[in-house]
């Protein structure tokens, strides 16, 4: 009898699958892994995720794959629109991503113009980044 | 009180055949009028609140609209979860009730807090319940072209609009009618922000001006020539003339009229979705019935509506009203499970004719069928259940049970009746079949109430699975215990009538049953002389079957057949709705090109008023089949692999039921899903990504993804007060002036007939096509003739939000998902759990909470579990009670895992796959299967009691025998009468019966075939004790009399 019971709760622990293919997957999802905006060239991606302390840039190849860090170098500047204050800014290599600590003095957005060089190329890519969102 | 029974339906035979022509006419009757539906009521009682905040980008949304309205509804009671979906300019809160809760009363609730929440809303927002359709609801489309060209695509959406939706919701039953495509006719005023400058008008003025441009007041009565006249002011506009012709302002002292600064023509309301047939645009018209309306019916009465209106159509226009009908799955499926039925009870007839050779005695057993069928149709009508494909299930699988209890009592009776007539002084006729069937009446009483007990766990079966098996489990009951009845009172009736004359009695075995016997008795004397050797074998099976297990796989439901197919189709979130159409009308030329593909129709984004808040990068195609070509498994996997060459779009195929199905499962559909709830969607997104990568590579872990809340392109016009302020400018009133000139307004109603169409006013495109232009747009002009333009005041720059927010319980929440492969998911849920808390940190304000089907799988083993063991208990005491030997009672149990060998196998040869489906199949086994035991074991302790046979192998071997037929009997009967289910893998309506016959019918080929010597040899080896104390047994009883 004890089978019987074991059997009957091997078959409810057994999963549930889905009813339906695919239902959340769709483009783009894959894309946004760390939760950033993605720009890129014909070389390289980079992904931004920013706070109200600074960004973190992740270095992507074309397949949204993470490129190591000693890969590439990174440099930035950032400047606040209708103040035309430019300041450059230091990134460090952390993990899988470069951050810098950008102080943003008060301001709505920032552009944000990153230099990165990979396989001997130095491409360059904006972004509008807005601290406080 | 059975003896009672028994005796009294043959003491007023007349009495009792005259009712049972009653019920006959009345469950005709009845029958004849009950509701027809494909499933029954999988309606989870929950309020749909659709709130329209029109351009509002989803955060905005979702702090003015979806925030205010969460709160006041968080804690109504019988609430037990509050999710929402806020996307751009739009607001969908479903209000989970309990399933217990009456709806009506649930919207009662919801209408009060609503009128709360109005307050706190945006001006001009105002949140609007669902109407009370059921989610499998949607029960057809039709489109409406012109392939000509001749009608225009805003006639087209009038026509759909004015005629064709008020004509079908006059249709009792119908509950929504929702049009896609086409273009919502309006006037539009597009301003030119050129020459506002030049005729130097604010943007307010003209607003002001405009939005009395149409009014109608009343002037009051006035009596003239003894006469009450009413006085009308009549300043409604009729055509765009009217319009160009209102004055919006002055310019040095000149009237500015709209024809100066604007061009008025007829255009679409701004379009947030599109409809497509065939891949020619067109209005699609999707139609929701009400719930427990007749779905079939229903459709009949709206296929003759449209035949009506077929007449009116404009001339080159053409209506696709076959584009998806649910009746066609209703009827095929219902008729399908009635096909089953009549099939099955056809075997059944020739199964008992094979062995009783005889015709009264196979009519009077057979007559149990349509009896029974028609009492659970007419508690069924009593119960406000309705026809559908479990139901009528649940009869299917019954209906070679129906005549067990016949069987058992027709044969007694039979044989008694032999044995009769060979007295020297044999009893009234009367008096035999009484004592015969009072004879049996325990162990018939008895093997129904077990059937019933297992079956009662399946009544607390909660969520949907509960909702679609609990009536196939009503229909099974009330059945089979409607055919107890039967068997005490008409069977015994007809038997007196129909098998009194000698000429019958004189009737012998048949070649078949003398056959079996005889090999019957040839295996039960090596059986009974080798006990080691048949319980070897019977355990070596049942492990064997254990160990095919883990080479099957599992589903929530069978995947169903329902002959139509719907492709889901998603772009990238933040394309535009042309760019989708491309993309959609690109996915339907593909499909057509398949030669099976009869018509396609695309709905692109969302409709007005539909509660699917579907940006416009998705589509939903409705793809219908033509009679034969090649199976569809072979169709569906051409359409998948022609879709994927169509790039940046991801495809799914399913079918529109199915696919309907999936959504009311829940919010995640996942087994396992991680929620991340917390304040900030970079945040939310950030922590999805770390859950992603600590859980990436987990052993067993398969599916995981993000849930799709992703960031899309999005202007920003970040005011600046300081600089706002320089021109004396409120940030609160230039932010209303930009929503009216970009966003546009509806700032009256032009009148046609009993049509009403808006006027909107916005920007024409030339001002607004690209940033530079809106940065020029003039806000007001200074005393001293400057121009403050936006750009002087604002900060205009492409940014990126996001697609959708998802929130549930008044909390914004993400949900990273995944399922289990090859692991058990205790252990897996286990380590997910303890990767993320040791690589995943968490800030203050969030926190992460673990659900999905795991959740519900767990609590519903665990509750399975407890009222199997109840189950099994009750059993245990209902036999003990029959045989006052917990030994016997255990040996009857001992059918289950011999019919779990059989059952395993059976699945193992078909389709592989435990589903909810084989789980009830499953329990249902276990009450069929302890039947034989019962018949077998007190026929035994009969021959004991009665006949002075004594605990011997002769006499094993002789009850045995003299059980062989009617064990044999109700075996076949219940496993030809599953027959054409387990024939009839995948056809609509059969997609959940099948796998049910095909358990009962393994499982039962096994328990019987290891019933005839098992159960003799553990009894014959194990049983003296208790068959003697079972015999010394001092219960009185009131015997029947013997001889």
């Amino acid at each position: 009898m004890k089978r019987i019971i074991l059997l009957t709760v091997l078959i409810f622990s057994f999963g549930i699958a889905n009813a339906h293919e695919g239902h959340d997957k769709t483009p783009g999802l894959q894309s946004t892994r760390p939760g950033g905006t993605i720009k890129g060239t014909d070389h390289i991606y980079l992904e931004l995720v920013s706070d109200k302390d600074g960004v973190k840039l992740y270095p992507m190849d074309h397949d949204k794959k993470l490129i190591p860090l000693s890969d590439v170098k990174m440099e930035g500047k950032m400047t606040i629109p209708r103040k035309n204050k430019t300041q450059v800014l230091k990134f460090t290599a952390q993990d899988d991503h470069f951050a810098a600590k950008v102080d943003a003095k008060g301001a709505h957005r920032y552009d944000l113009e990153a230099s990165v060089t990979h396989g001997g190329k130095t491409e360059k890519l904006k972004f509008s980044v807005e601290p406080q969102q | 009180m059975l003896d009672h029974v028994i005796r009294f339906s043959l003491t007023h035979r007349l009495l009792v055949l005259t009712l049972g022509v009653i019920i006959t006419a009345y469950g005709l009757f009845t029958v004849s009028q009950m509701p027809i539906d494909v499933f029954p009521d999988l309606n989870r009682p929950t309020v749909n609140i659709m709130t329209e905040a029109a351009g509002m980008a989803p955060e905005e949304v979702e702090t003015l609209v979806t925030l205010p309205l969460e709160t006041v509804l968080n804690g109504l009671p019988g609430v037990e979860r509050v999710r929402s979906t806020t996307g751009i300019g739009l607001s969908v809160i479903y209000v989970e009730f309990g399933w217990n809760t009456e709806i009506y009363r649930n919207r009662q609730l919801v209408a009060e807090k609503l009128q709360l929440a109005k307050e706190k809303l945006p001006q001009g927002v105002t949140p609007v319940m669902g109407p009370i359709a059921s989610i499998m609801g949607e029960i057809q489309l039709i489109g409406l072209s012109s392939p000509s060209g001749e009608v225009s695509a805003l006639d087209l959406r009038t026509f759909a609009d004015w005629t064709i939706r008020p004509r079908l919701l006059s249709v009792p039953g119908v509950a929504q009618v929702i049009a896609i495509g086409g273009g919502v006719k309006q006037y539009q005023i597009l301003l030119s922000a050129e020459k506002i400058q030049k005729n130097q008008l604010p943007l307010e003025e003209i607003e002001k001006a405009l939005s009395k441009i149409s009014l109608n007041t009343t002037g009051g009565y006035i009596d003239l020539d003894k006469k009450e006249f009413l006085i009308r002011n009549i300043g409604t506009i009729k055509s765009e003339e009217d319009i160009l012709n209102s004055v919006v302002g002055l310019h040095l002292g000149r009237p500015v009229f709209v024809r100066d600064i604007a061009e008025v023509k007829l255009g679409p309301q701004i379009k947030r979705g599109d409809g497509s047939v065939n891949g020619k645009p067109s209005v699609i018209l999707s139609i929701q019935k009400q719930p427990g309306s007749n779905t079939v019916e229903l459709t009949e009465k709206i296929d003759a509506a449209l035949k009506e209106l077929e007449k009116s159509l404009p001339k080159g226009a053409v209506f696709h009203g076959d584009l998806f009908k649910q009746a066609h799955f209703i009827e095929a499926a219902v008729d399908n499970v009635k096909e089953a039925l009549r099939d099955g009870t056809i075997l059944v007839f020739i199964v008992l004719f094979m062995f009783l050779l005889n015709f009264r005695t196979t009519a009077i057993t057979l007559t149990a069928i349509p009896l029974s069928l028609l009492v659970t149709a007419i508690v069924f009508h009593f119960f406000g259940l309705s026809v559908n494909t479990m139901t009528l299930g649940g009869l299917a699988v019954a209906i070679g049970e129906l005549v067990d209890d016949a069987i058992v009592d027709v044969e007694n009776v039979f044989r008694r009746l032999k044995e009769n007539k060979t007295l020297e002084s044999p009893l009234n006729t009367l008096q035999v079949v009484y004592n015969a069937s009072s004879e049996v009446r325990n162990s018939i009483v008895f093997a129904t109430i077990i059937v019933v007990l297992v079956f009662l766990p399946l009544f607390y079966m909660s969520g949907i699975e509960g909702r679609l098996f609990i009536p196939l489990g009503v229909a099974y009951i009330v059945s089979l215990i409607a055919s107890l009845l039967v068997s005490l009172t008409i069977t015994p009736v007809l038997c007196s009538f129909l098998l009194a004359k000698d000429k019958l009695i004189d009737h012998q075995d048949g070649k078949l049953v003398k056959v079996l016997k005889n090999w019957d008795r040839k295996l039960l004397v090596k059986s009974l002389d080798h006990p080691n050797v048949v319980f070897g074998i019977a355990g070596t099976l049942f492990v064997l079957s254990l160990i095919l297990i883990p080479f099957m796989g599992r589903d929530f439901l069978p995947k169903f057949n329902e002959g139509t197919a719907t492709v889901g189709m998603l772009a990238q979130p933040g394309i535009s709705l042309e760019e989708s159409n491309k993309l959609g009308t690109q996915a339907e030329e593909i499909l057509l090109k398949i030669p099976e593909v009869k018509s396609v129709a695309r709905r692109t984004g969302r409709a007005e008023l539909d509660e699917h808040a579907e940006g416009v990068h998705s589509s939903e195609i409705d793809v219908d089949f033509k009679e034969g070509g090649r199976s569809r498994d072979v169709v569906l996997n051409e359409m998948r692999e022609k879709l994927e060459s169509i790039s940046g779009v991801f495809s799914n195929i399913g079918q529109p039921i199915s696919h309907r199905l999936d959504h009311l499962l829940s919010g995640v559909r996942a087994q396992i899903a991680i929620k991340v709830f917390g304040p900030d969607l970079n945040t939310l997104r950030s922590k999805a990504s770390e859950i992603y990568k600590a859980l990436d590579g987990t052993k067993g872990l398969v599916d995981l993804q993000i849930e799709q809340q992703v960031l899309i392109p999005q202007v920003k016009i970040q005011l600046l007060r300081d600089e706002a302020g320089q021109f004396g400018m409120v940030a609160g009133e230039l932010s209303e002036t930009l929503e009216k000139a970009l966003n546009g307004e509806v700032i009256a109603q032009v009148l046609d007939q009993q049509k009403t169409f808006n006027v909107y006013m916005r920007f024409d495109d030339k001002s607004r096509a690209n940033l530079d232009l809106i940065k020029q747009t003039v806000l007001k002009i200074m005393p001293d003739g400057r121009k403050v333009t936006l750009e002087k005041v604002a900060d205009v720059f492409e940014s990126q939000g996001p697609n959708q927010i998802n929130r549930e319980n008044a909390q914004r929440r993400i949900v990273v998902s995944a399922n289990s492969s090859g692991r058990d998911l205790d252990s897996l849920v286990s380590e997910v759990q303890d990767r993320i808390q040791k690589q995943v940190p968490v800030p203050e304000g969030y926190f992460i909470q673990y659900g999905g089907q795991f959740e519900s799988q767990k609590s519903a083993s665990r509750l399975i579990l407890f009222l199997g063991i109840l189950s099994l208990i009750g059993i245990f005491i209902v036999l003990y009670a029959h045989f006052k030997s917990s030994f016997i009672a255990l040996q009857v149990m001992l059918n289950i895992p011999m019919a779990l060998i059989g059952s395993l196998v059976a699945i193992y040869l078909s389709d592989r796959v435990f589903s909810i489906a084989t789980m009830v199949a499953f329990i249902t086994l276990c009450g069929i299967a302890s039947r034989n035991g019962i018949m077998m074991i007190s026929h035994y302790i009969h021959l004991m009691k009665y006949e002075g046979e004594k605990f011997t192998k002769e006499m094993v071997i002789r009850g045995s025998l003299e059980r062989l037929v009617p064990v044999l009997m109700t075996a076949l009967t219940a496993i030809l009468g599953l027959l054409p289910l387990v024939l009839a893998r995948g056809a609509p309506g059969k997609e959940i019966l099948h796998p049910v016959a095909v358990v009962i019918v393994g499982g039962l080929l096994s328990s019987t075939l290891l019933d005839m010597f098992v159960t003799p040899t553990v009894f014959f080896r194990f049983g003296r004790k208790s068959a003697e104390r079972n015999l010394i047994s001092k219960e009185i009883e009131l015997k029947p009399t013997h001889h």
